[in-house]
């Protein structure tokens, strides 16, 4: 019966199952699982075992058939590893950079927002997102496609045109035209990025390796598609101490569906932004509301509050037959002041009506919210637009 | 057939350590083990069930975590609205922290009880904790944290750090 020893007390790293390593080392960022792989043969010996991508591609939640490589072999075995953390690190929401506005662009909608997602066939794919015209929905419309060939490699194609997709720094991609095919597309700035609006005015429309790759091609190629900039939505969805952040989606004061985006500062500030065509020169976000005092008004609320709320009306899209189904029971209210000393004056022109200054936010049970100026007597009510980095109620 | 009808809660399960030492907790903790599941399922759980690959030290701290888990999600106190269950999840979070807040060979000894017994949630949290005490480290400072000996040669260290040199790009 002694055929299994007895579990010493006492077990090392290396003493772990080649199961362990590879899930231990499938949690890890790329710069870490090399440094465990130069730690002792053990490591190094799971960090190249043909299991771990498949190990890595279970942990990411890459949808099946996940990828395979058809023999042994370490290089492969780092791009296919490689390939999967680059996808990963693309999921999410994205908001376009304006366009440089120089006249020819790619055909794709002036969507100011991309998600990727994990789609079928263990792809990823990006989206442009598009408020419906009607209701509240979500219009998908394709923008690229992302997946691994048998090499290994990252492969991208927008309809059946291959296209490059390159970080620069962390939270900044480009899409671009691929000129020259065969080559390594992988190439990028290092470093974090600089603000957006250095992107906006100063920045070289493509990227590093994508120049160096069309110069062999000529210009004519690269007029097909302008280089798109896109910059991460780090904060996507709200969490139990930020409940205002991320994106939402709401029907505004001309009665269609508006993109908004909240942040929070460092400092405990928020701001809200409507997403605007990306046509123009200036961000694609239009400041709405800001205040840097964040703290919310519990109840009971006053009857001055109270009535505040309850004098207004919720605005509801056009083609809604709306009769108040909805429970809008508010939890907490913040007040917003958007003073004009804590933000670039140059956004100030934007809040000329000074009854647009001052205003509420009613965060509803539900987790959702509403807001209101003190110049009207509406509340725009905002949803969630994704869920667990899903997009909620899209229509494809 | 007599252990499987006992999921009302009431029943008790006696798990033995490789050091003869007793164990007894709910069914519903004890079944958190894939290993002792079946065992229970399959009536082979009566009087105890020997596990002759954990010692008693590492037993008690899995029978801590399977209590403590079994307690909070089966809902016990009968509240189940969103609120409960977000400050029930929340004092899950804060145990595990603290559960597996231990030296690194008590670690790799629950990492390896968890996979014997097949208590998937634990063997994450073990793994999770391994990788966290990897992250941002050099080799060298890996090797201190786990007390492993560098078992390279000069030209295997070489050849293994330009393997991996892929992983230092911006991917």
């Amino acid at each position: 019966m002694e055929a299994l020893p007895a579990v010493a007390a006492g077990t090392a790293l290396e003493d772990l199952p080649e199961d362990a390593l590879l899930a231990i080392l499938a949690l890890l960022a790329p710069p870490d699982a090399a440094a465990a792989a130069c730690a002792c043969r053990r490591l190094a010996a799971a960090s190249s075992s043909p299991s771990l991508p498949l190990a890595l591609a279970l942990r990411l939640g890459l949808p099946p058939p996940r990828p395979v490589l058809p023999a042994p072999d370490p290089a492969a075995a780092a791009r296919l590893l490689r390939s999967l953390h680059r996808l990963h690190r693309l999921l999410g929401l994205w908001r376009r950079l304006p366009s440089s506005g120089s006249g020819y662009r790619s055909s794709s909608p002036l969507s100011p927002l991309a998600a990727f997602e994990w789609a079928p066939r263990g792809t990823l794919a990006a989206s442009l997102l598009a408020p419906s015209a009607h209701g509240l929905a979500v219009v998908k419309s394709p923008f690229v496609t992302l997946s691994i060939d048998q090499s290994g490699d990252t492969v991208a194609t927008m309809g059946d045109v291959p296209v490059c997709v390159n970080f620069v720094g962390n939270n900044h991609i480009v899409v671009e035209a691929m000129a020259a095919s065969g080559e390594d597309e992988d190439e990028a700035l290092e470093g974090g990025s600089p603000p957006e609006e250095l992107y906006m005015h100063f920045a070289n429309r493509r990227s590093p390796g994508a120049g160096r790759k069309r110069s062999k091609q000529g210009r004519r190629r690269g007029r097909a598609m302008e280089a798109e900039h896109f910059v991460r939505i780090a904060d996507a969805e709200p969490t139990e101490t930020r409940p205002l952040q991320g994106l939402w989606k709401g029907i505004c004061e001309s009665r269609t569906l508006e993109f908004y985006l909240v942040t929070y500062d460092d400092i405990g500030g928020i701001t809200c932004r409507r997403a605007s065509d990306t046509r123009g020169q200036n961000s694609a976000f239009t400041p709405i509301f800001w205040t840097t005092n964040t703290t919310f008004l519990e109840q009971p609320f006053s009857e001055k509050e109270l009535e505040q709320y309850s004098d207004r009306e919720h605005i509801h899209g056009l083609d809604s037959d709306h009769t108040g189904t909805e429970n809008w029971d508010v939890s907490r209210i913040l007040c917003i002041n958007s003073s004009y000393d804590v933000v670039d004056p140059h956004l100030s022109t934007s809040l000329y009506d000074m009854r647009n200054v001052e205003g509420r936010i009613w965060l509803y049970k539900d987790g959702t919210f509403g807001f209101g100026f003190s110049g009207s007597n509406s509340i725009i009510d905002l949803k969630h637009v994704s869920s667990d980095g899903c997009i909620i109620d899209a229509l494809d | 057939m007599a252990a499987a009808e006992g999921s009302d809660g009431g029943k008790m399960i006696v798990l033995i350590s490789a050091d003869g030492q007793r164990f007894e907790l709910p069914e519903a903790a004890a079944k958190l083990s894939q290993i002792v599941l079946y065992m229970i399922e399959d009536g082979c759980c009566y009087p105890s069930i020997p596990l002759p690959k954990v010692d008693g030290v590492i037993l008690a701290k899995i029978v801590e975590y399977c209590n403590k888990h079994a307690a909070l999600s089966s809902g016990a106190d009968g509240s189940s609205d969103a609120a409960s269950e977000r400050s029930k999840e929340r004092e899950l979070k804060i145990f595990d922290a603290e559960f597996i807040d231990v030296d690194v060979t008590t670690l790799f000894d629950v990492m390896m009880a968890a996979n014997y017994l097949n208590i998937k949630g634990l063997l994450d949290l073990a793994c999770q904790r391994t990788a966290d005490l990897i992250k941002g480290k050099s080799p060298e400072q890996i090797r201190q944290t786990f007390g492993i000996k560098n078992d390279f040669t000069p030209e295997e260290e070489a050849a293994i750090r330009k393997e991996n040199a892929w992983a230092f790009d911006n991917i």
